[in-house]
């Protein structure tokens, strides 16, 4: 964790209102170069809908998203994408019927095209996926689809990545694989920040933990510190410290 | 490179080395066929490439992109009555008038791509189907396209002539669609959005554009086979060139072929038309021929979803690998 770089992903006071509803309400966070940033939250918390409004899928009501420096509030999706900051979604959305090469071409085929066969290659390697470089996407398992919805982002270099419960439905044996994958990617200074409701997972992956309950931010801090935290196990767990 | 990944390499260089012999082969047999046959089977020859070019060209659309357009009936009809309009009127020569048709039919759906294309699923297939309507009514009430009486071109008698325009075009659209939805960057674009979009956007690409792209690409080449259609016939009127037929036989051959990809329009454009000119041959005095092709159509969307190309595609049934059956 490097907490004295300046952060890679900036977001302030986001807000997001769904008609009556605040689902985001004034979150604010960053990410260092190289960290790795865990939010964990119960679900309706707010969680995915603040990896929308980073991920440029909903253009917040307030606040702003800074990444490397530069605003991207507001942008399109495919324009966060360009900038530098990709993303992985809650329940895996490979493209089913093209097969796991294509997947990753695919993911090159803009601003990253040269060099693309190479990278894929390291990609697969790197996700223990050469195996099954031809197979469709959809016959592969939900772990299996999970990595590979890494491998495309990876394909994109970028400086930042959600991870939308990168671990649910994945096998240990799997989850390990993934662990080691973004632990490595971290060490190249990408930055990551993790929805996970795997509590084991996330103190193993994260340097620090943000959690969530109603839209707003309860506390941050590492793993020990929250966990322990009277409002986050009430919130967390329906039960009074 | 990896041992496996090798093999891989190795047979996906097969695989694209096959599907260019195979374009070779299609091209042979279109070169072959005018010495074979003659007359009326020379016309059903014609009728069989303009078709399956028209599959094929829907297939950019509705098949490799996931957009079912309605509307592709307009675009042919825009280069149909470009050219009818243009030689009949103005005297100006076949080529000229069938590359300004389908100039004509590009720019239509660039102007109307934009709006169309913010919309999915059923949506979107409404709003072709009424910017098809929209065409219709348009050529029935101008007074330059003949209105519902329609408009005669020069007539040309030479069998030879349409099958070789026929063919030109079928190969220049096959050739066309094959660099661009298999072996392009824009290809792997179009199926990422067919497979999701969200996902696609979330990967950098600007799905608007590319939709809008593939949507003209996919009528650039209809307005051809419209504009050679126009001259071949030598009259057309709004119903001919226009009307729900010319687009809703496009989808039902891409669709019995095999949505999606590549051999599979041509499969199910051949076999659909040959199969209504015969049809039509036996029982022209009544509607039996249609009874019997809708009750086809079935028994292969039923029995063969993937369409008829699955019977010549190997199974992709899964190959679990050392992480096999969980995750």
């Amino acid at each position: 964790m490097v907490e004295s770089a300046s952060p890679s992903l900036r977001a302030e006071k986001l807000r997001k209102r769904f008609g009556a509803l605040t689902a985001v309400d004034g979150v604010s966070f960053q990410v260092a170069p190289g960290e790795i940033l865990g939010v964990i939250g119960p679900n309706g918390s707010g969680k995915s809908t603040l990896f929308n409004l980073v991920s440029g899928v909903y253009r917040p009501d307030e606040g702003q998203v800074c990444l490397q420096g530069k605003s991207i509030t507001g942008l399109p999706a495919f324009r966060v994408a360009r900038a530098g900051l990709c993303r992985t979604f809650q329940i895996a959305s490979p493209f089913s019927k093209m097969s796991v090469w294509d997947n990753l071409r695919t993911a090159a085929s803009v601003g990253f095209w040269h060099g693309h066969a190479e990278r894929a290659e390291s990609v697969l390697a790197l996700l223990r996926l050469t195996h099954l470089r031809d197979e469709r996407a959809e016959n592969l398992s939900g772990g299996q689809q999970k990595l590979l919805e890494l491998g495309r982002v990876l394909m994109r270099d970028p400086s930042v990545v959600l991870l939308d419960e990168i671990g649910a439905g994945v096998n240990p044996a799997l989850k390990d694989q993934l662990a080691e994958a973004i632990l490595e990617q971290r060490r190249a200074g990408r930055a990551f920040v993790v929805v996970e409701h795997d509590m084991e997972f996330v103190r193993a992956l994260c340097d620090r933990v943000m959690v969530m309950a109603l839209g707003r931010v309860i506390i941050e801090g590492d793993f020990d510190t929250v966990v322990a935290h009277p409002e986050v196990i009430e919130s967390y767990l329906g039960m009074e410290a | 490179m990896s041992a496996p990944a090798a093999a891989a390499g190795g047979a996906a260089g097969a695989g694209r080395y096959r599907q260019w012999l195979g374009l070779a082969a299609l091209v042979v047999v279109i070169v072959l066929v005018p010495f074979v046959l003659q007359g009326f089977w020379l016309r059903i020859a014609t009728g069989v490439l303009m078709w399956m070019g028209l599959a094929v060209s829907w297939n950019i659309i509705g098949g490799y992109t996931g957009y079912v357009s309605f509307g592709h009936g307009a675009f042919f009809g825009v280069g149909a009555y470009t050219v009818a309009i243009l030689m009949s009127r103005f005297g100006v020569s076949f080529p000229l008038a069938l590359v300004i048709g389908g100039v004509l039919g590009t720019l239509a759906s660039a102007v109307v791509g934009p709006p169309t294309l913010r919309l999915q699923g059923a949506y979107f297939a409404i709003a072709t189907w009424a910017l098809a309507k929209a065409f219709e009514q348009m050529a029935n009430v101008l007074g330059i396209t003949g209105g519902p009486y329609g408009t005669s071109l020069p007539p040309l008698i030479n069998d030879h002539f349409f099958y070789a325009v026929m063919a030109v075009l079928t190969v220049f659209t096959a050739v066309a669609t094959f660099v661009l939805a298999e072996r392009s960057r824009f290809g792997l674009q179009i199926k990422a959005i067919r497979e999701n979009e969200a996902s696609a956007a979330a990967l950098g690409i600007h799905t608007t554009r590319v939709k809008i792209m593939a949507f003209a690409v996919s009528a650039f080449f209809p307005a051809l086979f419209g504009g050679a259609y126009a001259y071949w016939v030598t009259f057309i009127n709004p119903q001919s060139v226009l009307g729900d037929p010319i687009t809703d036989q496009m989808i039902i051959m891409a669709l019995l072929g095999g949505l999606g990809t590549f051999w599979g329009p041509f499969l199910g454009g051949a076999l659909l038309y040959i199969l209504k000119e015969v049809l039509w041959i036996y029982w022209s005095n009544g509607t039996a021929y249609l009874a019997i092709m809708g009750f086809v159509i079935c028994l292969i969307v039923v029995f063969r979803p993937d369409g008829l190309i699955s019977f010549f595609q190997r199974s992709n049934a899964r190959q679990p690998g050392p992480q096999g059956g969980e995750g």
